[in-house]
């Protein structure tokens, strides 16, 4: 059976999952950055059970003396540098 | 992967083709953390100064899963000002004191103020257009509660020309600056609305932090800023 579809979005391919209703002016569409909705993040029980290629890396970033309090596994990420920041003067 | 731990944040992710990336921070040199959740979008952002480098660490996540960078959130600022054990308990003044403001944000400051802490003055602004509907500064809100100053504003839109239907906004952008970190702030006079630059500091480094809002709130922020400024001075002294 299919999806009841809105009048708005008549001849639009049906939705299926979470939808957004309004797709206007939002700058999320202009890039892949939205995570899919059948993968959500989900929290790790520690170190050990994180995925393979990160495992690794969390190990050698985390010290022993470290108390892990937190893993949550995402799936998109990216790091950026601030323009502003500026070195202080000690 | 998003890992916390009791003196530091990681951020491990891929960067190309079997290439990791690696940040990390302590939390004494942790300046501020923000929000971003637009319907499904979520982004959380980290900035940090280092001894090696300085900068920001952004995860992108689905909003369906809020709750739990809403606890991460929680955990770097209570770890940033030392506080354990941390209280569950949210300021019920947010609701009777701000009865008077649009429902969003009054919504969002109780959603988004760090539980644990007390609110001591806000400000809410609305947005400011130009000719053809042209935003200049979105909507947005200041708090000011005994730990934190926390800012939240509406996603600005980039486009020059809007009609009127499509001046809604879904999302909010909320910056959380623990006073700690504050070190001093400055606004800029622009013709039809005001920059504030917040200066968020730590021992290894600086970060500067805009916001854009109506002129006629330049009197109410201006108090607002001092009195956060002299309320960390005394905690200082105390």
């Amino acid at each position: 059976m299919g999806l009841a579809q809105p009048e708005a979005f008549a001849g639009e391919p049906p939705y299926i999952g979470l939808t957004t209703p309004s797709r206007k002016s939002l700058s999320t569409r202009r890039k892949n950055l939205v995570s899919p909705v059948d993968r959500f993040p989900f929290k790790v029980p520690d170190v050990v059970h994180c995925p393979d290629p990160f495992r690794d890396s969390l190990r050698r970033a985390v010290t022993p003396t470290d108390n892990v309090t937190e893993i949550i596994t995402v799936q998109l990420l990216s790091a950026e540098r601030l323009l502003c920041l500026a070195p202080c003067c000690a | 992967m998003l890992c916390l731990t009791n003196r530091q944040w990681v951020i491990v992710h891929e960067a190309g083709k079997r290439a990791l990336e690696v940040a990390q921070a302590g939390f004494t040199d942790t300046l501020s953390v923000e929000l971003t959740v637009v319907l499904l979008y979520g982004k959380l952002k980290i900035g940090y100064a280092g001894k090696d480098r300085s900068g920001s660490s952004v995860c992108y996540f689905n909003t369906v899963m809020e709750g739990l960078y809403a606890k991460v959130i929680e955990q770097v600022l209570n770890s940033i000002d030392g506080v354990w054990p941390p209280s569950e308990e949210r300021d019920k003044r947010i609701m009777q004191d701000l009865k008077d403001w649009p429902l969003k944000f009054r919504n969002y400051g109780w959603f988004h103020l760090p539980p644990g802490s007390k609110l001591f003055n806000a400000v809410n602004w609305p947005t400011v257009f130009g000719r053809f509907g042209r935003e200049f500064a979105a909507a947005g809100a200041l708090f000011l509660t005994d730990r934190h100053l926390v800012v939240i504003t509406e996603e600005r839109s980039r486009s020059w020309f809007q009609k009127k239907e499509d001046r809604t906004r879904y999302g909010a952008i909320i910056t959380y600056l623990p006073l700690a970190r504050i070190s001093g702030f400055r606004i800029q006079e622009c013709r039809r609305f005001r920059i504030l630059e917040l200066q968020a500091q730590a021992a290894r480094g600086v970060e500067k932090i805009q916001v854009l809002f109506a002129t006629e709130y330049e009197k109410e922020i201006t108090g607002l800023l001092r009195k956060a400024l002299q309320q960390h001075t005394v905690e200082k002294q105390g």
